[in-house]
């Protein structure tokens, strides 16, 4: 196997510095921006198959991951995720119903394979169940980032499956 | 379907979306296998003729002029059509890959270009090939690409085209 030296790095001109809480730095990479008539074909195609979802932005250049803890700047491999939630000092929550605003959302596809990120916005009362609703924030893809239910993701996304919160008590 | 069909539809907008939704290059092969078209075309593709026409193809896109405001608008077909050739036809994927190396403006073709040119991306520390819904760790035999001189030319072409960046 071969590698370059420091592709990814803050020594790669593609790559801008991020780093976890501890100072890991996270590979990443800028990508370059959808034609605008890709970006408003997508977003008229989820339009269609999201009808409740909101578009908040369409932007190609960084992904789920990149959104959540890159600020919107740049393209993190969703592989990497594990490692970022590990250093950044995240614990897991066992229950959904404990999640709170700023929590983050995990998805994964019947394999195991950890396919999005997203963030809690919003907790609404669910008059259906007397439950809770809550309200997603995430990119989608290389696509647009969408304000949406918890389970009103294209399918190619996975499922929500596990919750992590960085929240300290006082 | 036949295999201009197939690259028709792999060519159209929904494909693209559809394949799109993927926040790693794992997750891009896995929304690639799971593509009817893909499949069809794979399939054809076992045939020298299909595969000469998909590489051809794969060459005249990459000819076509890039706004470099913005990423290249086949990015995904051409992505695609060097992933079936890998699979069939190894030697044809690697002239494909030559000939869209030099192409500024792409993402998930750079990905699977350097694969084939035997860069082993680093962008990830986990597998990235999709077989049988399992994962399985990417290697020179899954691909089927002979090994040759073609990852040092990679390297080079790809300094090269940093400078477009």
């Amino acid at each position: 196997m071969a590698y370059i030296i420091g592709e990814g790095s803050d020594r790669d001109p593609r790559s801008i510095p991020v780093s976890t809480r501890d100072g890991s730095p996270i590979p990443n990479f800028r990508r370059a921006e959808d034609p605008p008539e890709v970006r408003r074909g997508a977003a008229e195609m989820f339009k269609g198959e999201h009808g409740n979802a909101r578009l908040r932005s369409s932007s190609s250049t960084y992904n789920c991951v990149g959104h959540v803890f890159a600020a919107r700047r740049t393209w993190v491999e969703s592989d990497h995720l594990p490692m970022i939630l590990e250093r950044d000092g995240y614990s897991q929550i066992d229950d959904s119903r404990k999640l709170w605003v700023g929590d983050i959302v995990v998805y994964e596809n019947p394999h195991g394979e950890i396919t999005h990120v997203g963030q809690v916005v919003e907790i609404q009362p669910n008059l259906e169940d007397g439950g809770r609703k809550l309200i997603i924030l995430s990119k989608w893809g290389v696509y647009g980032e969408y304000v949406h239910e918890l389970l009103d993701v294209p399918l190619r996304l996975g499922s929500p499956k596990v919750f992590w919160t960085e929240r300290r008590e006082v | 379907m036949t295999a201009l069909e197939a690259m028709n539809e792999i060519e159209r907008l929904p494909f693209a979306v559809r394949v799109g939704l993927a926040n790693s290059f794992r997750a891009f092969l896995r929304n690639i296998t799971s593509e009817p078209s893909v499949n069809e075309l794979l399939v054809l593709a076992k045939s020298r003729d299909v595969a000469l026409q998909v590489l051809q193809r794969v060459l005249s896109l990459s000819k076509l002029r890039v706004d470099f405001r913005y990423l290249h608008r086949f990015d995904i077909a051409l992505a695609t059509y060097l992933w079936i050739l890998s699979r069939t036809y190894p030697e044809f994927a690697t002239a494909g890959a030559e000939g869209t190396v030099y192409l500024p403006r792409t993402w998930w073709t750079e990905q699977v270009s350097g694969y084939i040119l035997g860069e082993w991306s680093r962008r990830s520390n986990t597998p990235t090939s999709v077989s049988g819904g399992h994962r399985t760790q990417m290697s020179r035999t899954s691909l089927r690409v002979p090994r040759d001189s073609s990852r040092t030319r990679y390297l080079a072409l790809r300094q090269r085209k940093a400078c477009y960046r």
